[in-house]
C-alpha cells in the first residue's frame, strides 16, 4: 500500500474517531480509542449479536467434530 | 416504546454437515448453539403448531413452529421479553453446499427500539456464563 493511501486511510480513522495521533519530536504515535467501536457495537442489535453468538458455537461444534472424525 | 418499526436480523454460517445432520441437531437441545441448549426449563415440540418453552436467567421465550420441513427449513415465531410483546419469526434454512451446509436465520419482526437496544449488557452476561460453561465441558 503507498504511503498516500496510507495517510489518507488513517485520516478518516481519525476523523472518526477510531485513532489518536501524538506527534513526539520528529515521530508520530497511534493508538486505537475503542469508545468509537463500542458506539458501532452499541448499534448492532440485540439478537443479531445473540444469533452470531449462538451460529459460532453450532458451527464450531460441526468443526471440532469433524477434526476428531479424521 | 410507541416505536412499530420491525427489523430483520440475518446470520449465516458454513456447518461441516450434511443439512440433514444439521437440521437434526438444531433441533437437538443438547447440541451447543441452539436456542434450547442449557435453558433452566425447556419444553419442545418441533413439530407443525407445535410449542415450545424455555427460560434462562429468569427470561422465558415462547414460539410456535409454522414449519419443520426436513432438511430444508425450519420456522417458527419467538416472544420473549425482548420481542416487546411482538411475534416475531425465525426461519432456518439448510442448504448443501457442496459437502457441507450453508446455514442461514432469519429473525424478522424484531421491535427496533432503544429498550430493545440497551438489553445488550444483558446478552453479554449470559452468553459469558454461556461460553464459561462450554468451556469447563470441553467446548461439546
Amino acid at each position: 500500500m503507498a504511503l498516500n493511501a496510507i495517510t489518507k486511510h488513517l485520516k478518516l480513522l481519525e476523523r472518526a474517531g477510531l485513532i489518536e495521533r501524538e506527534r513526539r519530536g520528529r515521530e508520530v504515535f497511534i493508538s486505537l480509542r475503542p469508545e468509537g467501536l463500542r458506539l458501532v457495537a452499541d448499534w448492532v442489535h440485540e439478537y443479531e449479536r445473540f444469533w452470531n453468538e449462538k451460529l459460532d458455537d453450532f458451527e464450531g461444534y460441526f468443526r471440532q467434530k469433524h477434526r476428531s472424525n479424521k | 416504546m410507541s416505536n412499530n418499526k420491525t427489523i430483520e436480523v440475518t446470520v449465516e454460517r458454513t456447518i461441516t454437515a450434511s443439512p440433514g445432520e444439521a437440521f437434526d441437531a438444531w433441533l437437538n437441545p443438547k447440541i451447543p448453539g441452539t436456542p434450547w441448549n442449557m435453558a433452566e426449563k425447556l419444553l419442545l415440540n418441533p413439530t407443525v403448531d407445535g410449542f415450545f418453552f424455555w427460560a434462562i436467567k429468569g427470561t422465558p421465550h415462547y414460539g410456535r413452529f409454522t414449519a419443520v420441513d426436513r432438511p430444508g427449513r425450519i420456522q417458527h415465531t419467538w416472544m420473549s421479553p425482548n420481542t416487546s410483546g411482538l411475534e416475531s419469526m425465525v426461519t432456518v434454512t439448510f442448504r448443501a453446499k457442496g459437502k457441507d451446509t450453508l446455514m442461514t436465520l432469519v429473525h424478522a419482526g424484531l421491535p427496533d427500539t432503544d429498550g430493545g437496544r440497551s438489553h445488550e449488557k444483558g446478552w453479554n452476561f449470559f452468553l459469558d456464563g454461556f461460553h464459561s460453561q462450554l468451556a469447563k465441558s470441553g467446548g461439546m
